[in-house]
């Protein structure tokens, strides 16, 4: 499908790394941490993941789903957009942009089947469809409209083949899903990002792509500062022997109260 | 009407994603229609048919088709997009759910969407699109006819309009591409086998779905490579192989950039093409030698089939010569000269490294030149023969000049024979040729600019014709980049284009017609401006300034307000651009001015060590020869350097450089002038002579003539401030000002000029009335805030005696200079005295707090009853904020002894109470009786009555002003009782208490004595106390004879002035009153003798005061006697019947001029000379009237 990430609203909208981890005011009132509103921004990333895996939709869904989300917490407060309401509203609406849509039905379906352990702060996941719909309006206004988003899978391909090294593909795949546990898509350009994966998945599998990486018409310095980022992430929320990220449930609660709590 | 206004905004951003971008199938389409939605609050389906409407209000472009079908599940809307394709009368989702398709077509075609879709619809709406409705079908698993999509497009032709073809948009991107393989990142153009794009049967049925090669769809979610960073340690090791790979790859890049390799294309192909493969020339006939050259200069004959026969036999002369017979197009030309030359001078080897230089072009570079130089000059032997027989023809010149306006036109032969190359062609045109190929082969490279310039100078000075000039002048401009670069060649061509310019008569302009010489001229006066601009640094060292104003203008660097000279008008402008370019140049010119000015100045021996020690030498000299110009303009002028200013600058607390008003306008050097000025008018370490050792004390020695003179300079250097800055801005330095002029009155003893004088001074005061007194504590004026500074950075002590930077202080604040309540109040608001953090910044307090304990309200009193710029309601006022703002600063000293409130606020209430303590306080009683004391021996000594000692003693506030109103003040009073002889007794006694005094507590004692003396005025009112030791016997004098109270009035007041003039001149009528009262006892009891003289002098010596001292002798001399032997005392002389000052004064003439003698530098630093002369003209003017004109009572 033809397309040119340069004119579009993605690129235009494209933030300054300063700019994107911000706590909002209001969150800031209510004694956000930033380091909370980023974990709550990973564990909604998470949770988007978690329901999207029920209803069974497609990769770069997902990938916009987290897009949207991240990108409504750039501009407004986690105060007033409460995350386990904006989380499913974000897969609903990229659903529909992406082409696969997901009933709204079906989606509060899972929601409910997922915190079906009913613990009392998994109560407050639950939403009905009319929450959804009323919210989608919201996060379509706060959004600006701009419902567009590229993502790196597509070059990523195409740079690996470029390269002759498909056999990388899962590796690099992987990386490039990790990478929404990130800002990266609010920040760089989408081929960046992809070669940043390549560039890892290359040290990963010990491969030897210096010839290649040379002759692109690319700054590596900030491939390698984007590939450094992603190690950082690691570094700083270590994932378990088998690969998962966990972040302690109080944490995320404690932090997830403070924004709800009624002034 | 919604409609309308979207479709701009539509054709905006389909410009943007293009209409056939399939990007704006899907989320582009959403956008547009929640953006709709959300503009003008339309429903749904309402929203969407405005698009459509919209899309179809932008004609002739394929538009994509995009729907929102309402799903027949209630209340959900689902998007889906697809391309209308303008041959096909359906549209269809590209991605729709599982084995759903959703169709559209035109009502009519209806039946045909239908039988595409065999199987079950599942659902219909329909959509007004184009003005008509469409169908939107749902179905499940349509079976379509694999021909439908084969692109026949006859079958399913929809209504005729979309029937035309339309050209096919193009996705554009100007980005690089990412390497020689990939296209720009980020971009997908359209292909032709878009799999979106292209319907087959598995995706009309099931939907298009993207898959990934590699990756099983269900995977593609759970991917992830947590796993890979679990340990910690491995990432720490990634890390450091991420930053090892960076190294690798930017060095291997650094490599190949250096190889010269295209960054991102790999050295293959045709970058490994071997160089220097060039035509071989071949020996032929003439014949086909000249069928070659006529096949060369017809554009059509390929030079690659040219090449295989390339002839010899052309060189240097007949080269040219040839290709200007055959006019070969220069392109060709070119072509054949470097082929020629390539075969000339053969390469050393064919493989040459990168970047050294080739020898070989070089040798090749130089023949080339050679030749084309040889024959230019060839040419022109021709054009102007030795014995002068062919002077070339007004025709000829005239084409030529039309060439000089628009340099280089396609060289055209100027007759029609040319056709026909055996033809000698015309030597204008082989010269336009030949400049033509210089010009070609100089932008390539392939000529050395440096011999055709040569020759190009050389032939200018040699042919001295317009003819010549018109013919060359082309070609230099060709070179004039290579004659900037080369300080030679810009002054060969300064020296010659500069006096042709300047000088019209010469011989190549004065045989031509204006015009002609106005464009030769225009043409010089290019070239020298371009020169100008271009390198400006070697004009620096040119010295060929001041040109003609028609090349520049003379705008003289010296101005700070760069005027226009006359002469400017003289110069004609064609437009508003050619005059700025103009102005431009002479800035340029100016600026190489100054340069070169600075740089000569730097450079210059004399001026060397900064000019210091020849300002040093000037101002020593005019010391001693009364010269002030030559030291003023020295030390102006000759000071000057830029390191040395900044240094000593920065010397000053920033903080208190910023708060200050003028500073910032001044200039550095000006700054660093008065500097010097003011350490050479108060430092004496570099006189021996006047540096005494500190145990020794000497009068009569020191004559602090350096002080005076300075004083003198700097109220010079006012006027010339005040001068420029009234020419600029009426007012600024007002107050600066008034203060001087009244100083200044004091040497006019007309009073006719006084009185004109205070005309403006009263101006200015009801100018001043309307300024709030918060200017009057500004900074009051340059000088002022440059003293400040010098101030802060002067570290007393080091170099001169504190004494002199007092002396220097009152001499400056008596002259309008400095002014000390701006003084207190700058540094209050510098905050320099608040500053507690360095070493530095304590020294600088207490150098400031030294400063302000010798400059009590008194002193302020007294400049302000001078200037007399403001009312007396202000007057007050501004004494009292001075008073306060001082106590304020010193207490700060204080702050540990008293326990006094440190707010603001309450200053006023805490000052009088302390006065109140202070006053009733012992030790305060001790310094009163004291000062009595010393009066008493004082008035005893110079044996005035009883009863004026006694009334002294009754008026403790007025004595202990006046007693204190010398300079050091405490040191004065030491040794004034000291000194005092006829009192041995009394004297040691005092002298051990007030050595015991001034050890204990200096400071303490100094300061609240300080403290209270700023009010005594407001006690008393106005009362002098500088007057005092000028007019204390004088006042007890008058006082005395007449037995009459007289206020005591300032010699430097103007009332004052009227009445010394009165009662020198017209003593007559004074005397008539005083005669009148012949009761005074006292007066034929007390004279003013020598010895009186002497210990009044004596007390203002060791006061430092001499300006007084001599201004007392002046003020005496009308008044002595005349001739050395006449004595009168108390005896009413008929021959001699003078004042009654004349009888009080008992002091011979040449007693008096001999003390004056003794204070002859003071007399000529202080410039008092004019005083001294008017005086002893008075005197004789007085004798020759009364010797002359018996005096009838």
């Amino acid at each position: 499908m033809a397309a040119n990430f340069w004119t579009s609203s993605h690129y235009k909208q494209l933030l300054d790394p300063d700019k994107v981890d911000v706590v909002q005011r209001l969150d800031k009132e209510k004694g956000l941490t930033l380091e909370e509103f980023r974990l709550i921004k990973i564990h909604m990333s998470l949770q988007i993941w978690k329901l999207a895996l029920y209803v069974k939709v497609r990769q770069r869904v997902i990938a916009t789903a987290i897009t949207y989300l991240r990108r409504v917490y750039t501009r407004k407060s986690m105060t007033e957009y409460d995350p386990r309401l904006v989380a499913p509203t974000c897969l609903y609406l990229a659903s529909k942009v992406e082409e696969s849509t997901v009933q709204a039905r079906l989606l509060v379906f899972y929601i409910k089947k997922m915190y079906a352990g009913a613990s009392s702060s998994d109560e407050k996941y639950r939403f009905e469809i009319k929450d959804i719909l009323e919210m989608e309006m919201k996060v379509l206004e706060a959004l600006d409209y701009y419902l567009v988003v590229f993502h790196p899978y597509r070059p990523l391909l195409q740079l690996l083949q470029d390269a002759g090294i498909t056999d990388l593909t899962q590796v690099a795949w992987g990386l490039v899903n990790d990478t929404y546990k990130m800002d990266l898509i609010l920040i760089h350009p989408p081929h960046m990002i992809a070669l940043a994966c390549i560039y890892i998945a290359c040290v990963l599998k010990d491969k030897d792509l210096t010839t290649w990486f040379e002759e692109l018409r690319v700054d590596m310095n900030i491939v390698k500062n984007i590939s450094m980022e992603i190690l950082e992430f690691f570094e700083y929320c270590r994932p378990d022997s088998k690969g998962n990220i966990l972040i302690p449930e109080d944490r995320i609660n404690a932090a997830l109260n403070k924004v709800a709590a009624k002034p | 009407m919604i409609a309308v206004a979207l479709s701009d905004w539509l054709k905006e951003m389909t410009r943007e994603w293009g209409p056939r971008n399939h990007a704006f199938a899907s989320g582009h389409t959403t956008e547009v229609w929640h953006r709709v939605r959300h503009e003008s609050h339309l429903g749904p389906s309402a929203a969407l048919d405005t698009v459509m409407d919209a899309l179809l209000v932008i004609e002739g472009v394929s538009w994509p088709f995009y729907f929102l079908c309402q799903s027949h599940k209630k209340g959900i809307w689902r998007f889906g997009g697809g391309t209308l394709a303008p041959d096909l009368g359906w549209f269809a989702s590209r991605r729709g759910r599982v084995g759903t398709l959703t169709l559209g077509c035109a009502v009519g075609d209806l039946q045909k969407a239908v039988t595409f879709a065999k199987e079950e619809v599942l659902f219909i709406s329909t959509v007004k699109f184009c003005g008509m409705h469409l169908v939107l079908l749902q179905c499940i698993k349509l079976q379509l006819d694999d021909s439908l999509y084969a692109g026949d497009p006859s079958n399913f032709s929809l209504n005729s309009r979309r029937q035309s073809q339309v050209p096919s948009y193009k996705l554009k991107c100007d980005k690089e591409p990412l390497n020689s393989r990939l296209g720009p990142p980020d971009f997908y153009p359209q292909t032709p086998n878009c799999p979106e794009e292209t319907l087959t049967r598995e995706y009309l049925q099931s939907g298009y779905k993207e898959t990934v090669e590699g990756i099983e769809e269900a995977r593609e979610i759970a991917l992830t490579q947590g796993l890979s960073f679990s340990k910690f340690e491995h990432i720490l090791k990634f890390k450091e192989a991420l930053r090892k790979r960076l190294r690798v790859i930017n060095e291997s890049r650094a490599q190949k950039r250096k190889a010269g390799q295209a960054y991102g294309v790999p050295l293959s192909g045709q970058l490994l093409t071997k160089a220097g493969v060039f035509p071989e020339q071949k020996p032929c006939n003439e014949d086909a030698r000249r069928r070659w050259i006529e096949a060369l200069s017809q554009q059509n004959k390929q030079l690659r089939s040219l090449a295989e026969h390339v002839p010899h036999g052309y060189r240097r002369k007949a080269l040219f010569e040839v290709l200007i017979r055959h006019n070969v197009p220069l392109l060709r030309a070119a072509w054949f000269i470097k082929v020629n030359y390539l075969n000339q001078v053969r390469p050393a080897s064919t493989s040459v490294p990168s970047g050294t230089p080739d020898k070989a072009q070089f040798t090749r570079s130089d023949l080339l030149s050679k030749d084309v130089v040889e024959y230019l000059q060839q040419l022109l032997d021709e054009f102007f023969p030795k014995d002068g027989s062919n002077i070339p023809t007004p025709n000829k010149i005239q084409s030529s000049q039309s060439t000089m306006v628009v340099p280089y036109q396609t060289p055209q032969k100027n007759d029609s024979s040319s056709s026909t190359p055996d033809e000698e062609p015309s030597l204008d045109f082989k010269w336009w040729y030949m400049c033509h190929l210089v010009q070609w082969h100089l932008a390539e490279g392939l000529l050395l600019p440096s011999p055709i310039i040569e020759m190009v100078f050389n032939q200018l000075q040699e042919k001295e014709s317009p003819e010549a000039f018109e013919l060359l002048l082309p070609l230099l401009v060709d070179m004039i980049e290579s004659v900037a670069l080369s300080q030679t060649y810009v002054r060969m061509f300064m020296d010659l284009f500069v006096q042709k310019i300047q000088d019209p008569s010469s011989s190549i302009l004065s045989s031509v017609d204006s015009s002609q010489k106005l464009s030769l001229v225009d043409a010089m006066v290019g070239v020298v401006r371009y020169l100008i601009v271009a390198v400006p640094d070697t004009f620096v060292a040119l010295e060929c300034f001041p040109l003609s104003s028609n090349v520049v203008p003379d705008l003289h660097y010296r101005n700070t307000f760069l005027k226009l000279p006359e002469c400017v008008d003289n110069v004609q402008f064609d437009t508003r651009d050619a005059y700025l370019r103009y102005l431009s140049c002479g800035y340029v010119v100016s600026s190489i001015q100054k340069r070169a000015f600075n740089l000569s100045k730097i450079v210059n021996p004399s001026l060397q060590a900064h000019g210091a020690a020849k300002v040093l030498l000037a101002l020593d000299r005019a010391l001693i020869t009364g010269n002030v110009m030559i030291a003023y303009n020295s030390l102006f002028e000759d000071f000057s350097d830029v390191a040395v200013e900044e240094r000593w600058i920065a010397e000053i607390s920033p903080c208190l450089r910023s708060s200050l008003k003028w500073i910032g306008t001044i200039g550095l050097s000006l700054i660093c002038s008065i500097f010097f000025l003011c350490e050479w008018a108060t430092c004496d370490h570099r006189n021996f002579h006047t540096s005494l050792p500190n145990d020794l004390k000497l009068t009569g020695r020191k004559d602090f003539s350096q002080i005076y003179f300075a004083v003198l300079l700097l109220k010079l250097k006012m006027e010339d401030l005040l001068s420029l800055t009234q020419s600029s801005d009426g007012n600024i330095l007002l107050f600066g000002t008034s203060g001087k002029t009244s100083s200044d009155n004091d040497t006019l003893l007309d009073g006719a000029v006084v009185e004109n004088v205070s005309v403006p001074r009263n101006n200015t005061r009801s100018l001043h009335d309307r300024k709030s007194k918060r200017e009057i504590f500004q900074g009051p004026g340059p000088l002022h805030d440059i003293v400040v500074c010098w101030l802060d950075q002067h570290e007393i002590g080091k170099a001169g005696s504190f004494r002199c930077v007092e002396i220097f202080l009152v001499e400056i604040i008596r002259n309008g200079i400095f002014f000390p309540h701006a003084y207190v109040r700058q540094l209050i608001a510098s905050g320099i005295m608040d500053k507690n953090e360095s070493l530095l910044d304590m020294e600088r307090q207490r150098r400031h707090r030294r400063i302000l304990q010798q400059l009590p309200g008194s002193c302020l009193f007294d400049v302000l009853e001078e200037a007399r710029t403001t009312e007396v309601r202000l007057f007050y006022e501004f004494v009292h904020t001075y008073s306060n703002e001082r106590r304020l600063l010193l207490r700060g000293l204080l702050g540990g002894k008293s326990n006094l409130s440190s707010s603001r606020g309450d200053l006023c209430s805490v000052f009088s109470m302390q006065k109140d303590i202070d006053s009733s306080s012992p030790g305060r009683a001790k310094t009163k009786d004291k000062i009595t004391q010393l009066k008493v021996l004082i008035s005893r000594f110079l044996r005035f009555s009883l009863p004026f000692a006694m009334s002294m003693e009754t008026c403790p506030d007025d004595s202990q002003g006046n007693s204190k109103r010398t300079p050091g003040s405490l040191e004065s009073k030491v040794d004034l009782t000291e000194e005092t002889p006829g009192c041995e007794e009394c004297r040691k006694g005092k002298l051990q208490k007030l050595v015991d005094d001034r050890s204990s507590a200096p400071e303490g004692s100094s300061s609240s004595h300080s403290d209270d003396e700023d009010t005594w005025w407001v006690k008393k009112g106005s009362k002098s106390q500088e007057s005092f030791k000028v007019e204390l016997p004088l006042k007890s004098a008058k006082h005395a004879s007449r037995g009459r109270q007289k206020t005591v009035r300032k010699t430097q007041s103007l009332a004052q002035l009227a009445a010394a003039r009165i009662e020198s001149s017209q003593g007559a009528s004074t005397s008539h009153v005083c005669d009148n009262k012949p009761d005074d006892r006292n007066a034929a009891r007390w004279k003013l003798g020598e010895d009186e003289i002497l210990f009044i002098l004596y007390v203002l010596d060791i006061s430092g005061d001499f300006i007084s001292a001599v201004k007392f002798l002046i003020w005496l001399i009308p008044k002595v006697l005349c001739g050395p032997s006449i004595v009168v005392q108390g005896v009413r002389n008929a021959v001699f019947p003078k004042s009654r000052e004349f009888q009080v004064c008992q002091v011979g003439e040449a007693f008096l001029f001999s003390s004056l003698q003794r204070y002859e530098n003071v007399l000529r630093a202080a410039d008092l000379l004019p005083e001294a002369l008017t005086a002893s003209i008075h005197r004789s003017l007085a004798t020759i009237t009364s010797n002359g004109r018996p005096y009838g009572t």
